[in-house]
């Protein structure tokens, strides 16, 4: 090789060197920008803080000993009430109507198929499920031939301030033709039979919809 | 020459060394925020469970007959006040009613559950009737029964200053000298009198449901 192009290869090495030391200087004050470690650290002391903190005033509050957490707790249960994000006591009732308007709807005779798909659609309404209806509706084609429901009792499990769904159980009983007659529940002269439906359920506050059903099957009622 | 190629060995070996550190902090960098997610992870969890000891104090409070000048506040707090009324008592009283070993622990039920239970439940045949089948024989001790309660599930129905009204879901476990434990489960109506802090009818309703949910 030329003594020119020595001085040219080395030359070049060198530019390439520069080049690679100041790449790396650039990647060194990215990592520095990206990574604020001095900041993420006081980040994570911080939440570690307020992590610690929670932790014991839930603690206190759980074994009653703090009477100032208590005293504030009771000071402001207008405040945490009305910071509630939606009402629960007016949606459980609101709820409860819907589901004994939508059952008591679902038992009564119907005359004709029109008003048994008019029927079906208020239904699914009030009940606040598509499932649940149709689930209703499927037991038997002849659901319009139930006669009258004679009572519908709805219970509604336990919630708190904050509960997003709530459980209920629904008890319907009806007066229907004798359980044993083929094909069952139509209309006729045969003895009559108390029957009762449940079905338990999980209705959600928030979307205002049912959202867990078991329905059981149709039994004679306890004599 | 030489020295012009040490020259560049050594710029070669400082970018290396500064693309290292610049690595080491990235490094850093990613196990610091892992650290922080982590952190905040649990700092949701801490303010949720404090949350919900908030809440479930705010709710056991309400649950012990407050009055408030607020109507949606009296309408809740005699709701949560009566839910837990009912819900005690029905407890205390299944408790008792599906636990039993032998012979002696079935007919010793009466007396525990005198002090919740009205005479008139107490003294009904259905519930509370001599074990005896139609041979004239214990069918508890004949047959080995057992049973052992389980939980119950308590659902609010009506209630006003007088009673208070739930249906609730029993579950049990029963077995024989035959057969090991199994569970089952019952659905009554029940009506607890505030007046006497007593339950004071039981009706056992017909039910095909079981207690699990399926959706």
């Amino acid at each position: 090789m030329s003594r020119f192009n020595k001085d040219m290869a080395i030359k070049l090495a060198y530019i390439l060197m520069v080049f690679l030391v100041g790449l790396s200087c650039f990647k060194l004050y990215k990592a520095f920008k990206d990574n604020n470690l001095s900041e993420l650290s006081s980040q994570v002391e911080a939440k570690k803080k307020q992590e610690s903190s929670y932790k014991a005033k839930a603690k206190q509050l759980k074994a009653n000993g703090d009477n100032e957490v208590k005293k504030k707790v009771e000071a402001n249960v207008d405040e945490i009430v009305a910071n509630q994000k939606y009402n629960v006591q007016d949606s459980i009732n609101q709820f409860k109507t819907d589901l004994n308007n939508g059952l008591k709807l679902l038992i009564t005779d119907t005359d004709t198929k029109e008003q048994l798909k008019a029927n079906k659609k208020e239904v699914q309404k009030l009940l606040h499920s598509k499932k649940l209806t149709k689930e209703l509706y499927g037991f038997n084609d002849n659901f319009m031939n139930f006669g009258t429901a004679d009572s519908i009792e709805i219970g509604v499990g336990k919630y708190s301030l904050t509960s997003e769904n709530v459980s209920f159980v629904a008890l319907v009983k009806w007066t229907s033709q004798d359980l044993s007659q083929t094909p069952a529940f139509q209309k006729g002269d045969s003895p009559t039979t108390k029957n009762v439906l449940t079905i338990r359920g999980e209705y959600n506050l928030k979307s205002q919809k049912v959202v867990e059903t078991t329905v059981g099957n149709v039994v004679e009622e306890a004599k | 020459m030489k020295k012009k190629l040490i020259g560049l060995v050594a710029l070669f070996v400082v970018a290396l060394f500064i693309n290292q550190v610049a690595i080491m902090i990235n490094d850093a960098g990613i196990t610091m925020n892992n650290r922080l997610t982590t952190a905040e992870k649990k700092l949701s969890e801490a303010k949720s469970q404090y949350n919900q000891s908030v809440d479930d104090y705010v709710t056991a409070w309400l649950s012990t007959g407050k009055t408030f000048s607020d109507t949606k506040m009296q309408s809740l707090a005699d709701r949560l006040t009566a839910y837990s009324l009912a819900n005690n008592a029905v407890h205390e009283f299944f408790k008792t009613y599906y636990t039993f070993s032998n012979a002696d622990s079935y007919n010793a039920r009466e007396a525990k559950l005198r002090a919740f239970t009205s005479e008139s439940i107490l003294n009904n045949d259905y519930y509370f009737g001599n074990p005896v089948d139609s041979s004239g024989e214990n069918y508890i001790t004949v047959l080995g029964l057992k049973n052992k309660f389980k939980s119950v599930d308590v659902n609010l129905m009506n209630y006003d200053a007088d009673n208070i009204q739930v249906l609730a879901m029993a579950v049990y476990e029963s077995k024989t000298n035959a057969t090991s434990y199994k569970e089952g489960s019952q659905m009554y109506v029940i009506n607890y009198s505030r007046k006497e802090n007593k339950i004071v009818s039981l009706d056992k309703i017909n039910s095909s449901i079981n207690n699990t949910y399926t959706n």
